[in-house]
């Protein structure tokens, strides 16, 4: 059928995703395994931070505050709820792991649910305000969630959260990222969606050409703050199992905010891009010792240098959105 | 039957300031009537109150028999009102096509799963709209420039390119602030068919604000004079030239006292 084979793209990587899970389980060296799930961590939060900065011009600083959400609900969820009632339940262990998986995926998504009602309660009231003020107002949003976590004892507060369920693969990172992608890429690129980027361009013409501004402003901010969530409950699931309140801080907005402005504003796979390289330089810079953050900042500054309007400027890296065949 | 359009002593004011004073105006379907005044005398003001921008301090506007003057903009424009800008505002780093594309918004169909599956249904109904953008731009003359980002185009594609916009939201009413601004003769007298194109093929209903007085007279029936925010005199082109009110508001030979 025709649907199935406009998705054949999507599931062809998420069985690729599984296909390479099964052989860099066994033989991929542990350092490296982690570096790609925190890339496809990285490609989530970027891409879906270029909805709200980069493709409806919603200037936001409190990314990582959702992520924190989600990654707070996500691991309360696992540790104090789903692993201790079934150790009570008693499953059998043939099928703990199974059930134990598919819970703790349910526990990310709801982590991405309470992110998006953040974004829902957030955005309503601060999405009426125009660029450095959209960027205070969400930036003490994020300070706000922080400074919550660091004082709530039940998550461990400044001390953090260890013990959590070491989850998540290379797969589900992977497959997460692959649906954050096609999702933004398939809704801004629909007739409807191209009201993100009219109101990144001018608002008030778009809504004098009959667009519910508010509307798509929120939405953005909704569905951006749902895949921050999930990157945040992925996070929470990785390798060391711990997460503390200062890996949610404002350092960690600006960081998405630097790959959505390296990749290009509005470039969804010049964001993708920057993810990838801005997450892998740091570790390839190894060689330079205490020099490496330098490096790293005068790359940077190279490369707005040279490319202004970052890698992709408002491009994409293939050009889809054309007049298809009639 | 009332008239399309209805503005019932609107009043709108910037603190002290009394941009529009007590207008009334009164549009049928498919008149083209002219709109004009000297600098600062409140054109756009009105325009930007029709279509919800600045609220009115007394007054109203009906709108095929409605109120509208407590809507937003977005809803003025569902009801069946488009407009240009005086400076043109095109959403500058989108194609020509996309621009017109962003005023489909009204006309396509809210189906969030068939947008992320593709369905196949959802990808005719984008084709569909796709084709009937197409047709749009091909009426206007620019469809050798529909893939051309739309910053990129000379002026006068520009202007029309901002009436293929607003056309696309399939509008009743359509208000134009100062179209032949900036154009050339030959641009002018292009634009002098489209308008005629406008109200014989489509049937719109037109409010054109035009310091261009050669081009007012010639193509609009009925002008509409606006100073210092009042309305100062009606009528037909020959009327309005003898008229001795606007001649001074033009001139300016006296200051005008109130
Ligand atoms: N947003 C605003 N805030 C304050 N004053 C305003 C605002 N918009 C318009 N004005 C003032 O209202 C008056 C009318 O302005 P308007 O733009 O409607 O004039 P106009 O007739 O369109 O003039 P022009 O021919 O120059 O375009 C002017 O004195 C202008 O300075
Ligand atoms: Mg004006």
């Amino acid at each position: 059928m025709r649907t199935l084979r406009n998705n054949l793209g999507l599931l062809a990587f998420i069985g690729l995703a599984g296909l390479l899970e099964l052989v860099f389980r066994h033989e991929l060296d542990p350092y490296y395994y982690k570096i790609l799930v925190d890339v496809g961590i990285a490609v989530t939060l970027a891409v879906s931070l270029n909805l709200i900065n980069g493709i409806t011009g919603q200037f936001s600083l409190g990314h990582a505050g959702f992520m924190g959400i989600g990654a707070y609900v996500a691991a309360s969820l696992s540790t104090l709820g789903i692993v201790p009632a079934l150790a009570r339940a008693g499953c059998p262990p043939a099928l703990e792991g199974l059930v134990l998986a598919l819970s703790v995926g349910v526990a990310v998504v709801v982590g991405g649910v309470c992110a998006a009602l953040a974004g829902l309660a957030v955005g309503v009231p601060t999405l009426r305000l125009k660029g450095d003020y959209l960027a205070i107002a969400t930036l003490g949003f994020g300070e706000i969630i922080r400074t919550i976590i660091l004082n709530t004892e039940a998550v461990g507060g400044p001390r953090g959260m260890s013990g959590i369920q070491p989850l998540s693969s290379f797969f589900w990172v992977w497959a997460w990222a692959g649906i954050c992608v096609v999702v933004i890429w398939r809704l801004a690129h629909s007739v409807k969606g191209r009201a993100f980027y009219a109101i990144r361009e001018d608002e008030f013409a778009a809504a004098a050409t009959g667009v519910d501004t508010t509307r798509y402003k929120v939405i953005a901010f909704v569905l951006g703050s749902f895949f921050a969530g999930v990157a945040g409950g992925l996070l929470a699931h990785s390798a060391t199992g711990y997460i503390n309140p200062s890996q949610f801080d404002t350092l960690k907005s600006i960081e998405i905010v630097v790959m959505v402005v390296l990749g290009g504003l509005g470039s969804i796979s010049g964001t993708v891009i920057a993810a990838v390289v801005l997450t892998v330089l740091p570790e390839a810079l190894r060689g330079f010792a205490d020099y490496r953050m330098v490096a790293y900042s005068l790359l940077l500054i190279l490369i707005m240098l040279t490319r202004p309007r970052g890698l992709m400027g408002a491009r994409e890296a293939f050009h889809v959105w054309k007049r298809l065949p009639q | 039957m009332s008239p399309l359009l209805e503005i019932e002593s609107a009043t709108v004011e910037f603190g002290g300031l009394r941009a529009v004073d007590a207008l009334d105006l009164r549009l049928e379907e498919g008149e083209v009537v002219a709109l004009i005044g000297p600098n600062g005398a409140g054109k756009t003001t009105v325009f930007n109150a029709i279509t919800g921008v600045y609220p009115l301090s007394r007054g109203a506007i009906r709108f095929a028999g409605k109120p509208i003057h407590n809507l937003p903009t977005w809803r003025t424009n569902r009801l069946g009102i488009a407009r240009t800008f005086q400076n043109i505002r095109l959403f500058r780093n989108l194609t020509a096509f996309d621009n017109v594309i962003v005023a489909f918004n009204r006309r396509a169909r809210r189906d969030v799963g068939g947008t992320l599956f593709r369905t196949a249904a959802a990808e005719a109904r984008r084709r569909e709209i796709f084709k009937q953008a197409g047709e749009l731009l091909d009426w206007l003359g620019l469809a050798d420039a529909a893939e051309t980002c739309s910053a990129d185009l000379p002026y006068g594609k520009q202007r029309r390119l901002e009436i293929a916009r607003a056309l696309a939201t399939k509008p009743r009413l359509l208000l134009l602030d100062e179209p032949a601004a900036g154009m050339n003769a030959a641009e002018k007298a292009d634009l002098a068919i489209l308008l005629d194109r406008l109200r014989g093929e489509l049937g719109l209903t037109l409010l054109i604000i035009e310091h261009d007085m050669k081009m007012v007279m010639a193509n609009c029936p009925r002008i509409v004079v606006l100073d210092h925010g009042q309305k100062i005199a009606e009528g037909a082109p020959v009327e309005i030239q003898r008229n001795s009110d606007v001649i001074e508001a033009y001139l300016g030979e006296k200051p005008k006292e109130n």
